[in-house]
């Protein structure tokens, strides 16, 4: 079959009119959690996180949505009959296979908007942004998205930063507020079985082998280390270098041009360890707010792109670099201010 | 929505049937129409069904997996692994590239959303200068994730389907679409375990509820109302896109969940055209039903180039979507 490339329709500016935010009511202190976990201080000094929300029963992820959305809503001056699409990104929904996009359609009154669900865990979310911008600039229809993520992460995995909030983003039609100017990823497929859940699925369904320990997930990964400190580990930062050099080539700008640095929240030090691997040690980061949050999703670096811009650290016409992985896939965005 | 589409093509589709019949009781027949399901022995996994029926739409064009820029699973089933990606999965064993800048997701819209999803692929392909040609699939199997394949009204059959879409000449084009969402009835169904309300847990596990089954009776009931003149919308708006009346159309397919609403519909719209109605023999398939419905229309012979389908598509869901195809 002879290969052909699809007709494109012209380009449009397409901007992040509005970020809408929400974090549950509790904050917990995490040096209390890590003494009733006996966590080593070494151990505990790396996680680089004071403060970790914990959401109650009430806060579930579509409650969590609905509040972000309604100030995205607030943030961008949008009309709900003015949605168009709602993405939802949502690692664990309040229910297995449940579409929250048209639950958030029904309470908040977005008559007209198409919904779709992306699954998966962080990079979901950057994957969503682009699907996003790809709407718009595809379909003379479709001008205004909006991108939600929410999650409870907060006791998954400890120790960590595990935290819960949502995050709600609205993508426009040549919005000015902050310009969307490309994006790269490199997905590595080859390695994506790294870690998963054995028990449950139609590989080995529970009728088979109801295997299955504690009340949530995360005593149920199984993470193949071998393939992970072989094959993924030592190519980290290489592929953020890869991911930044195809984002720059496509845009046309280069390194030096770059203002601010966001990324995901993770442990101590990490924008840093990003930002040097790549060659702008010195530009400034969002790293200021990250000890009072935690790590949410792949939403992350909208959180700290609206503290950055609510606190004066970013300024009108700054480009923001966000770079970010999940699972076995590496993710950039490029963000003029 | 309006004009909704530009150019969008089916270059391809695959689907594999289930070798296993299971029969119905006969008061299930008489209650739906479903006299059979068709069911994946224990040797599938949700990933092998969906890797069977994307090598067998590649094989009939004759394209390279290393040629799709993008993959997309969508299913309302339970994959192979809790929280893994089976579009990635899926993309690695069909010979995919296995690593760089290809788009791969895993998308959920209920289960009868296949055709919205379509129309976003669409404006990939017209939006993205990296995104050609994308594959879309789906798998389900039944055997453990449902209550002894019953859901509601309906009984569900296994299956998997893909298409390969692209916006170049050549292929059958899609003419038009529309999708109409009742999303105020969002909980007709959903895994009554595994989200952050109810987790996964050992006595849940043990009591066998982690299943695919209805979460909300009453919005059940309340969505039951609107089907008919739902469907009837969603067929008049897929006309109107493509700017067709109903006697343009040579073959009307409609997938259902049980047969008096297929019939009801049917009687609204039929002006002598062939039905391709696969509920009796498949029971409800569910995202799968539009590769199957599509997979008769674009390779049976009895249906001639140049004839326009009309497909319309009514899930044990809060969706109806319709979809005019020319062959």
């Amino acid at each position: 079959m002879k290969i052909e490339n699809c007709p494109k329709q012209q380009r449009t500016h397409v901007g992040i009119a509005g970020i809408g935010l929400y974090f549950p009511e509790k904050t917990v202190d995490t040096r209390v959690e890590a003494k009733i976990h006996k966590l080593p201080e070494n151990v505990y000094k790396n996680i680089g996180i004071d403060r970790i929300y914990v959401p109650n029963q009430k806060e579930q992820p579509s409650y969590m949505a609905y509040h972000s959305s309604k100030e995205a809503l607030l943030d961008s001056d949008t009309d709900p009959e003015d949605i168009d699409l709602i993405i939802v990104s949502c690692f664990k929904n309040d229910f297995y296979h449940w579409a929250m996009s048209d639950w958030l359609c029904d309470r908040l009154g977005f008559k007209n908007a198409l919904t779709i669900e992306i699954k998966g865990g962080c990079g979901a979310f950057y994957q969503a942004i682009e699907f996003g911008v790809n709407q718009i600039n595809g379909s003379k229809n479709i001008k205004t998205v909006m991108v939600v993520s929410s999650e409870r992460l907060f006791g998954y995995g400890w120790p960590s930063f595990m935290s819960a909030g949502s995050q709600a983003v609205i993508l426009k039609e040549n919005s000015d507020k902050y310009e969307f100017l490309g994006f790269s990823t490199y997905n590595y497929l080859k390695y994506h079985a790294m870690a998963y859940i054995p028990y449950g699925g139609t590989a080995q369904p529970f009728q088979k082998s109801p295997e299955w320990k504690g009340e949530d997930f995360t005593s149920n990964v199984v993470v193949d280390r071998d393939m992970y400190f072989d094959h993924i580990k030592p190519y980290v930062f290489d592929n953020f270098r890869y991911v930044t050099k195809q984002l720059l080539d496509k845009t046309g700008v280069n390194i030096e041009e770059i203002d601010f640095f966001v990324t995901l929240i993770q442990q101590d030090n990490f924008e840093k360890r990003v930002q040097t691997s790549i060659g702008i040690p010195e530009v400034k980061n969002a790293a200021e707010f990250k000890r009072k949050l935690g790590h949410f999703s792949g939403a992350d670096p909208y959180v700290l792109i609206k503290l950055s811009q609510e606190s004066g650290l970013i300024k009108k016409g700054d480009l923001i670099l966000n770079i970010g992985l999940g699972g076995v896939a590496w993710y950039a965005t490029l963000i003029r201010y | 929505m309006n004009n909704m589409l530009v150019d969008l093509r089916i270059e391809s589709v695959g689907l594999v049937k289930p070798s296993i019949e299971y029969e119905l009781d006969k008061s299930v027949f008489e209650k739906t129409g479903i006299e059979k399901v068709n069911i994946f022995d224990d040797e599938y996994t949700t990933s092998k069904a969906a890797i069977c029926s994307a090598k067998d739409a590649l094989k009939r064009i004759d394209m390279a997996a290393s040629d799709l820029d993008q993959l997309i699973f969508q299913s309302e089933g339970m994959s192979d692994y809790l929280y893994m990606d089976s579009s990635k999965t899926i993309m690695l064993e069909i010979g995919g590239r296995e690593c760089g800048n290809i788009y791969t997701y895993d998308f959920f819209r209920g289960n009868n959303g296949i055709i919205g999803t379509i129309y976003l692929i669409n404006n990939q392909l017209t939006g993205n200068p990296e995104i050609n040609y994308s594959m879309l699939c789906s798998s389900l199997l039944w055997t453990y994730h449902s209550k002894n394949r019953q859901l509601g009204d309906t009984y569900l059959g296994d299956g998997a389907g893909a298409v390969i879409l692209s916006c170049r000449s050549g292929g059958s084009r899609v003419l038009g679409l529309s999708t109409l969402s009742f999303s105020q009835y969002n909980k007709i169904t959903a895994f009554k375990i595994g989200g952050t309300v109810n987790d996964i847990n050992v006595a849940g596990v043990k009591a066998g509820d982690f299943i695919y089954d209805i979460l909300d009776y009453d919005h059940l009931a309340s969505m039951r109302e609107q089907i008919v003149t739902g469907s009837l919308k969603v067929i008049s708006q897929a006309l109107s896109e493509s700017n067709l009346k109903m006697k343009d159309i040579d073959v009307i397919g409609i997938l259902g969940f049980k047969k008096n609403y297929n019939a009801k519909i049917l009687n609204e719209i039929l002006e002598g055209q062939t039905v391709i109605d696969l509920l009796s023999k498949n029971g409800y398939l569910g995202s799968v039903g539009f590769f199957a419905v599509i997979n008769e229309f674009l390779y049976n012979e009895k249906f001639s180039k140049g004839d326009i389908l009309l497909l319309i598509m009514i899930g044990m869901d809060y969706r109806i979507e319709a979809m005019v195809v020319r062959k």
